[in-house]
């Protein structure tokens, strides 16, 4: 195979793009499972296989093998090698790499063009959601009436812990994924992001990512949910090897991205763009992509250190070894809680600007609003240890930590009454994305008021563990994030696509998924207030109504997101044309053409003022 | 947002200056380094945890059979014939602790002196600096797997079932080891890389920026070693 496309890739040599011409996913995905077997092969003539991490390596290196030839075969280090040999590409490689005159393929491709990259990060999203929506589906059926029924507790337990990181993923991509991508750019008066190969290395790395999560799941996955507790992630199956490699290769990919979104608003402003009249999606944006930036790491870390573990008798988590599970636990939740904001920052960005268009007024308190994120980022890395209060680490920091905790209540808070005061007397226009900002504003309130109630240790000691934190953070997920995603999709459908969403069939999604959060973690909370215990296959007959009711509120979300599907691939095709700039929306991706040329801009425009200066034409009138 | 067009820009047409990409390279590998640097906090804190909690005792001891040094038919013999005892574990050699500083950071400063090289307009005297910055950068390598070499595994049997296992030390030590493995390979990768590049004019006195990237990443990976020798010589 080698030699065929060496071959060709010499007589194309003359035409932009060279070798990369002949690639693209698929021979990503050949070359992936090819370098997969050859690196399995390998692992099992070479290594020891008596020793006790034998298993654990092959599984590894076999992953690795994936991640590697997926890489080469997609195109991912073709750049890195060119620049190794001295060979920099040109500026027709440039245009090419670009997708310029290329066509729909370029969406198969390794494109660097932060429009595609944007639209693949949809597709992306859409495909985690899904992955991870059927595992919920399923957890929710066994979970319908007490006892065993559907699946036994170990695949129980594996599903539990991939639907956890598959959607922890896709809300971690959800918004900064898409939007970031496709309208950062020209929101700052930028022809692309700052690094446009890299923006498209973060996309695929992540592409790479999930057949090693699913793998798992196939290679009889892991049963410690997903926070991989040690010491059960230590005794665990190989599937915890593909999930800790899934998870190294994922922080990889948001690193890169998280580096050039930071890039792109600091140094692509277009003239006259201070950070002060920066939209309020980009600060958003940016603040979320430097908390990832000091929280991924720690992932990296927590999970390489598992797979040493596992794989070379070291004893990080190991108690008999000198090691601790503390440890894990704490490099676990340096990561865990500033991920939270990484993922709900975003997404809150996003619902800012639809509140404002769609109020028809000014963003209440712009510095108040940046402020309040830049708090609510600064404060999430002191506030770790709230998951650890049941733990038995360092009960004299209970207090302090418990008081950290309570204090980022404060900045939330902030952020949350900008929103009401953008809303409030405003000139409201009920079109489908306000439906998610109203969504948002109730069920973030349940989530965050929760939290604070989990954030006192002796409700805590109690409630830990239970279905209760399952119900808050679910609130704050789905009731929160993703309906900012959703909203941030109807808002920005008509940029990407040129047509609306389909307000029908997104106003009935709207209220089934409205409805179905409501019913599903509602009744949940009761279930854990009653005491009943997390991550169990089956529970106690007193258990019985809530969990009913549960499952029957998953359904009706379940409705609403089909519902969804529907409008998006309906709309996607034959919606209604929407024009350029639908919403008539001050903020520049909505004073390009639609669908947006290569470079966005022909000539770059020069800002004179701030983005939101809705209503004051009548005002001056 | 109201926008005005700008005549200017329309005639510098869609290119950007050298000085432009640069400083946008040049924030782009410093957040790369932020996040190395928290990668490497994060094995810090994990070294001083592990020690600091001293879980079993066992920050460098361990109950198990001592194999350093014995083929397998003598290991063999030790598991028949003694019960495990606590063994306690020497820490690593501060000379070659040290050593692995020293060369670290004379890889670095060749760097350093090719790009002043350049800076001063012989792009072409960089071509020796950078290979030999990257040679010298994997000697520390081998320096580094020696020293990781010598960190003894034991063979503990517990609960029935046997193991080899490292010590919390010799766990943390080696996470260190692996981590900057990786780096140097990395480094003699970008050292080579840019000789290549010197040699193929894509580097020169003009166009020497790149060089520049390469040595902040390669200072900090020297920063690093430098921390990781005094924190763990001085706690150990
Ligand atoms: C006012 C703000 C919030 C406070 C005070 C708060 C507090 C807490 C506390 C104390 C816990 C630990 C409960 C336990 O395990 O016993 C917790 C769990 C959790 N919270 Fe929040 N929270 C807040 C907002 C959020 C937000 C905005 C998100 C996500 C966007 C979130 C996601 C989570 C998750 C994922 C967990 C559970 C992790 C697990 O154990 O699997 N929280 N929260
Ligand atoms: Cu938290």
């Amino acid at each position: 195979m080698t030699t065929t496309l060496e071959h060709t890739a010499h007589e194309s040599k003359s035409k932009a793009g060279g070798f990369l011409r002949h690639l693209n996913f698929f021979t990503g995905v050949i070359t992936g499972v090819v370098m997969a077997v050859i690196f399995y092969v390998i692992g099992r003539v070479t290594l020891d296989q008596s020793g006790r991490g034998f298993v654990d390596q092959l599984t590894t290196v076999t992953g690795v093998g994936w991640v590697i030839g997926f890489w080469l075969g997609i195109g991912a280090l073709t750049g890195v090698g060119k620049w190794f040999i001295g060979k920099d590409q040109t500026h027709a490689d440039e245009m090419y790499l670009a997708g310029k005159d290329m066509g729909k393929f370029r969406y198969w491709k390794y494109t660097t063009d932060h429009k595609v990259v944007g639209v693949q990060y949809v597709i992306v999203t859409m495909i985690l959601l899904g992955a991870g929506g059927i595992l919920a589906m399923a957890i929710r059926t066994e979970l319908m009436t007490p006892g065993n029924h559907f699946v036994n507790p170990q695949i129980y337990n594996a599903f539990i812990s991939v639907h956890g990181m598959l959607m922890i993923i896709a809300l971690i991509v959800a918004v900064a994924g898409p939007w970031a991508n496709f309208v950062v750019p020209i929101m700052v008066g930028a022809r692309d992001m700052a690094f446009p190969r890299l923006n498209a290395l973060s996309l695929w790395t992540l592409v790479a990512a999930i057949p090693l999560l699913l793998g798992s799941l196939c290679i009889g996955g892991l049963s410690m949910g997903w926070v991989t507790q040690a010491p059960i992630s230590e005794q665990a199956g190989p599937g915890m090897d593909l999930f800790a490699l899934a998870i190294i290769t994922f922080a990889v990919s948001t690193t890169v991205a998280g580096v050039n979104t930071i890039c792109t608003v600091l140094t692509m402003r277009t003239k006259g763009m201070t950070l002060e009249r920066l939209p309020i999606f980009v600060w958003a944006s940016m603040i979320a992509a430097g908390l990832g930036l000091y929280a991924f790491p720690f992932f990296l870390v927590v999970m390489s250190l598992n797979l040493v573990d596992r794989m070379n008798g070291t004893s990080f988590f190991i108690a008999a070894g000198g090691g601790t599970g503390w440890l894990q636990e704490n490099l676990f939740w340096l990561m865990g809680h500033p991920e939270v904001y990484v993922i709900l920052l975003p997404a809150v960005g996003a619902l800012f600007e639809i509140t404002t268009v769609f109020s028809r007024k000014p963003l209440f308190s712009y510095r108040t609003a940046v402020g309040g994120m830049a708090a609510l980022a600064g404060l999430s890395v002191l506030v770790w240890a709230h998951h650890m209060f049941t733990t038995g680490w360092a009960p004299t920091l209970g207090g302090p930590f418990m008081l950290t905790t309570e204090l980022i209540s404060i900045p939330t808070g902030i952020v949350f009454l900008c929103i009401l005061g953008t809303l409030w007397r405003g000139n409201i226009w009920m079109r489908l994305p306000m439906y998610w900002v109203f969504g948002f504003v109730f069920n973030f309130i349940v989530g965050g008021v929760t939290g604070i109630y989990l954030s006192d240790i002796p409700v805590d000691n109690q409630m830990h563990g239970t279905m209760f934190v399952v119900a808050h953070f679910h609130y704050v997920f789905v009731g929160s994030v993703l309906f900012g995603a959703i909203g941030a999709l109807a808002f920005w459908f008509p940029k990407m696509s040129g047509r609306y969403l389909d307000e029908k069939l997104g106003k009935i999604s709207f209220w089934l998924t409205f409805i179905g959060v409501q019913v599903t973690f509602l009744a949940m909370f009761v279930s854990g207030l009653r005491g009943m215990p997390r991550r169990y296959s089956s529970y106690s007959i007193i258990f019985e109504h809530t969990n009913f009711i549960s499952t029957v509120g998953a359904y009706i979300i379940m409705a609403g997101m089909l519902v969804l599907l529907g409008a998006i691939i309906t709309s996607w095709r034959s919606g209604e044309a929407s024009g350029p700039n639908p919403w008539h929306s001050k903020t520049l991706e909505w004073l390009v053409p639609t669908p947006v040329p290569l470079e966005n801009f022909e000539v770059l425009p020069v800002i004179t003022e701030d983005p939101y200066t809705y209503g004051e034409e009548l005002v001056n009138s | 947002m109201s926008v005005a067009t700008h005549d200017e820009h329309a005639t510098e047409g869609h290119h950007e200056s050298p000085e432009v990409i640069d400083h946008r390279q040049r924030l782009g590998i410093w957040l790369f380094i932020a996040g190395d640097v928290i990668t490497f906090s994060a094995l810090v804190f994990t070294y001083l945890y592990l020690k600091g909690t001293n879980t079993t005792g066992g920050w460098r001891s361990i109950v198990a059979f001592n194999f350093a040094g014995l083929n397998r038919v003598q290991a063999n013999d030790l598991i028949n014939n003694a019960t495990p005892h606590r063994v306690f574990e020497a820490p690593v050699a501060t000379g070659l602790n040290w050593l692995i500083v020293a060369v670290v950071v004379v890889s670095a400063a060749l760097i350093a002196l090719g790009e002043s090289r350049i800076r001063n307009g012989t792009a072409k005297s960089f071509i020796p600096l950078g290979y030999l910055a990257a040679v010298v950068a994997l000697v520390a390598g081998v320096f580094e797997i020696v020293q990781m070499r010598d960190i003894p595994q034991y063979f503990a049997v517990q609960n029935d079932s046997q193991l080899f296992v490292h010590t919390a030390y010799g766990s943390a030590m080696l996470a260190f080891g692996g981590a900057l493995l990786a780096h140097l390979i990395l480094l003699a990768f970008l050292g080579v890389g840019l000789s290549v590049r010197t040699s193929r004019g894509a580097v020169t006195a003009e166009k020497w920026t790149q060089v520049r990237l390469v040595r902040f990443f390669w200072v900090w990976v020297a920063i690093s070693t430098v921390v990781t020798a005094i924190i763990t010589s001085a706690v150990k």
